[in-house]
């Protein structure tokens, strides 16, 4: 299943950056998103996760939607060795929408970034350095995008995330957030040039 | 012997090849090649070179596989600056991760990896010019900023049962750079701060007696390059200083290291380096110059303030000059001189002091006369303070039709030429197994390469080109020691059980490599290149060592840049196993991760830059190792996995104009 999501997914991006079919329209799209973890694995067996919350930023390009998200999400312990922390993800992202119907496309991209893990201090904690920990992480994204208005739509997606960490490990989430599209000011398109 | 010519001759009457200089084993590497894969240190080029064989212990610190292999012929890196000596390395190490100069001024990087006589200077391992860009009119500055993080930590997994040590992360890298131009006159400042992570466990594991504070290691440094141009000639400057240990910028410690070949561990250290170099080109007759070169610099290397052990404390000063004086006479363009080097090793603990001369003569002549076909001669003759030798190369090309040429090149070179602290090393230890004063001299006088190298270039259109070249190398009574290595678990330690010299070893090596380099667009550039070396003949120990170099390479760099303002990398480095005799009892009780016979190695490193602002500022992100195999590059070296690096970049040029 999962080879067949990252197959799919790294096969439509393939396609849509070698057929450059997007245009560069001059806007930007922010996105407010809230996730949540589905399809739980031995990882659960450590920590529960709560919703989170995510924000991305992006701008149309000829090659498809570039620009960077963040996402927070909570991680409490199952079992009292481990600790509770709050999962930071910062990412570089690339999206592309395909039309399906009207007012309808399948979306498809992918995030590069560090997941990062902050630890609770629980009085244990020495150091700084024991407090954070990061780790490179991958994420593959597909979904549906229903447009509202002209400059607001509804994003319904799910996203397979592996984290490089010694022990790996793979979170599967499932996402809702609306956008919003605006005119890139003058000077901003000067600086994306 | 025989069927290895007939099988490269049938196999050269298949393949067409390219236009390019190869007869004398030169690699350029240009601008666009550093900015396509996101360089983040000036060692990245190394990635792009499948023709060097190197190996490295902590992806920081690059060693030549043949370099300290045979103890009467050291073959090193050598660095210069436009074409001017540097002298640049600790000891016999070269790191060019630290010569301190913003890979945003460097306009190419000319690589030799054979014995060469380049600009007068004599190299028989690797030689590597770093040729600056010619600043733009007025001010400009530029700025990098790169960092980066190898996977494999813990995680959250730092406080279950799961708990294992955190690894590597890279960086942060910081360049900083700022020039001014005009028409005859140009100044360039460059400043570089690195963070290098020692904490890998291959390391970590087997040097018990060593305490890295940080686990890394800091570097800072910085150069200025000047350069005057008049009717009357054209003159450079170049002065650094670089510092490891307690660096200019930042509070933190971070000892240096040095990996001692015949040790098999490293030495935590502090250094501080200083050069001056200038190359002086003066206008003398009509066609004629005089080039006047000097150099000095000097190394002050202390043991890591948090080392206790005994380990020594040095000062190495060298002092050189070269005069040459390039001209015409008839048909044949020369470049005649000489060149002065002195080397003072001091050991400061025990007031030893190691002095040496070496004078050197050369001349190089190019037969210009006839274009078709092209002949030059190269000599250099040195004399050492025990050990003379010579090299001579003579090569020719022939050109049977615009797209077809076909060079020949044939030299002699004994290697024992720019020996630094492996002499030094090399004579304390026969002296101190009984060996004579004498007998040394015999030895290093004696070891000697043959070698003749055919290349076949083909264009095949404008946009492809193929390049074929054979090399047989002759190698006689070069001296070897057979370490071997065994490593103690409970005292994390590693010690050599007992070597054995061999004096006499000899062999035939061949290579073989075919390149093809295809411009499929204005958008799209393609490279292939497959190397095949291996000993074709020769005693026994010489098969065994040189198994260390990889048999068969494939490289292969795709370069895409679809707008403007995108442009993406893809390289591949394949190499197949190799076998290091000397630890050939390594493996046990390490876990794994000493190897005597090394994986098959299959790295793949991407990038991609999004550039703003006009090209002002440029954003990458890189994956090293994408397939996250495991690379390990020496028995007890460190192992890379899949690492992940951004870099930001802010290139402003001629933001001043006077």
């Amino acid at each position: 299943m999962k080879q067949l999501l990252i197959t799919i997914s790294f096969s439509l991006q393939f396609w849509s950056v070698c057929s450059l079919a997007q245009t560069d329209d001059g806007v930007i799209h922010l996105s407010l998103n809230a996730s949540h973890n589905i399809l739980k694995n031995e990882f659960y067996n450590y920590w529960n996760a709560t919703p989170g919350a995510g924000f991305n930023f992006s701008i149309e390009h000829h090659i498809g939607e570039i620009g960077t998200g963040l996402k927070l999400m909570r991680f409490n312990k199952v079992i009292d060795s481990a600790k509770s922390f709050y999962g930071v993800d910062y990412y570089f992202l690339y999206r592309h929408y395909f039309d399906i119907v009207n007012r309808v496309a399948f979306i498809s991209g992918f995030d590069v970034g560090v997941f990062e893990f902050r630890f609770d201090d629980d009085g244990y904690i020495r150091t700084s350095a024991e407090r954070v920990e990061r780790e490179f992480a991958l994420k593959i994204t597909g979904g549906i995008s229903y447009l509202l208005t002209n400059s607001w739509k509804a994003e319904l997606t799910a996203s397979y995330q592996h984290i490089y960490t010694r022990k790996k490990i793979n979170l599967y989430f499932l996402n809702i957030g609306v956008t919003k599209t605006i005119d890139m000011p003058d000077w901003m398109k000067g600086f994306f040039e | 012997m025989r069927k290895y010519l007939v099988v490269f001759f049938l196999i050269i009457k298949a393949i067409s090849v390219s236009d390019f200089v190869v007869a004398q084993n030169i690699v350029v590497i240009k601008g666009v090649d550093m900015e396509m894969i996101s360089l983040i240190r000036l060692s990245d080029i190394y990635s792009i070179m499948p023709q060097l064989d190197l190996y490295t212990i902590e992806r920081y610190r690059h060693t030549p596989l043949k370099g300290n292999l045979y103890k009467n012929a050291y073959q090193g890196i050598n660095i210069l600056i436009n074409g001017i000596r540097t002298n640049f390395g600790l000891l016999d190490k070269t790191n060019l991760s630290q010569f301190p100069l913003n890979p945003a001024v460097i306009d190419s990087i000319i690589i030799s990896y054979k014995p060469i006589l380049y600009h007068g200077e004599f190299s028989s391992g690797i030689l590597i010019d770093i040729i600056t860009k010619l600043p733009e009119e007025g001010i400009s500055f530029n700025a990098a900023y790169s960092t980066g993080n190898e996977a494999g930590d813990p995680g959250p997994y730092l406080y279950t049962e799961h708990y294992s040590e955190n690894v590597d992360q890279f960086g942060p890298n910081t360049f900083i750079s700022s020039s001014y131009g005009n028409e005859n006159f140009n100044l360039t400042f460059s400043f570089a701060d690195q963070v290098s992570p020692t904490t890998d466990p291959a390391v970590i594991q087997r040097v018990n007696n060593f305490f890295f504070q940080n686990y890394q290691v800091r570097y800072s440094g910085f150069s200025v390059h000047s350069a005057v141009s008049s009717k009357l000639g054209d003159h450079n400057i170049f002065t650094s200083f670089t510092k490891t240990g307690q660096t200019v910028v930042g509070f933190e410690y971070g000892a240096d290291l040095y990996f001692v070949d015949e040790l098999s561990t490293e030495f935590p250290f502090e250094n501080n380096n200083f050069i001056f170099s200038s190359g002086n080109r003066i206008a003398f007759y009509q066609e004629s110059e005089i080039l006047l070169d000097a150099n000095l610099n000097f190394n002050s290397i202390r043991k890591s303030e948090f080392n206790s052990t005994s380990i020594g404390e040095w000062e190495d000063l060298w002092l050189y000059s070269k005069t040459g004086l390039k001209s015409k006479l008839g048909i044949i363009n020369y470049f005649i001189g000489s060149s002065f080097a002195y080397q003072n090793i001091n050991n400061i603990k025990t007031k030893q002091k190691h002095r040496r001369n070496l004078t050197s003569v050369f001349a190089s002549l190019d037969l210009a006369a006839s274009k078709n076909p092209s002949a030059s001669i190269d000599a250099n003759f040195r004399i050492g303070e025990y050990s003379p030798g010579m090299f001579i190369k003579l090569t020719g090309y022939y050109k049977f039709s615009e797209k077809n040429k076909i060079g020949l090149s044939v030299s002699f070179d004994n290697p024992f030429d720019v020996n630094s602290f492996s002499e030094y090393v090399l004579r304390n230890e026969f002296i101190a197994q009984g060996i004579s004063y004498e007998q040394i001299t015999e030895l290093s006088k004696r070891a000697s390469n043959t070698s003749i190298a055919l290349s076949y270039t083909h264009l095949l259109g404008e946009n492809n080109s193929f390049l074929a070249v054979i090399d047989l190398t002759n190698y006689s009574n070069f001296s070897y020691g057979l370490n071997d290595f065994v490593f103690i678990p409970d005292y994390r330690n590693i010690i050599n059980s007992g070597a054995k010299y061999f004096n006499e070893v000899d062999g035939l090596m061949i290579e073989l490599s075919f390149n093809y380099y295809h411009t499929i667009s204005k958008k799209i550039f393609q490279k292939v290149i497959y190397r095949y070396n291996a000993a074709a003949s020769g005693n026994s120990i010489f098969a065994e060592a040189m198994k260390r170099i990889p048999r068969h390479k494939l490289f292969y760099s795709l370069y895409y840049s679809p707008f403007t303002d995108i442009t993406a990398s893809l390289t591949l480095n394949y190499q197949t196993s190799t076998e290091w005799i000397e630890y050939r009892n390594i493996e046990s009780g390490s876990n794994s991760r000493y190897l005597y016979k090394l994986f098959d190695l299959m790295l793949v490193n991407c990038s991609v830059t999004k550039k703003f602002w006009s090209d002002r500022i440029r954003i990458s992100a890189l994956i090293h190792n994408l397939l996250n195999n495991r690379i390990q590059y020496h028995p007890v070296g460190g192992t890379f996995d899949i690492t992940f690096l951004i870099k930001a970049e802010a290139d402003l040029q001629s933001i001043i104009k006077f």
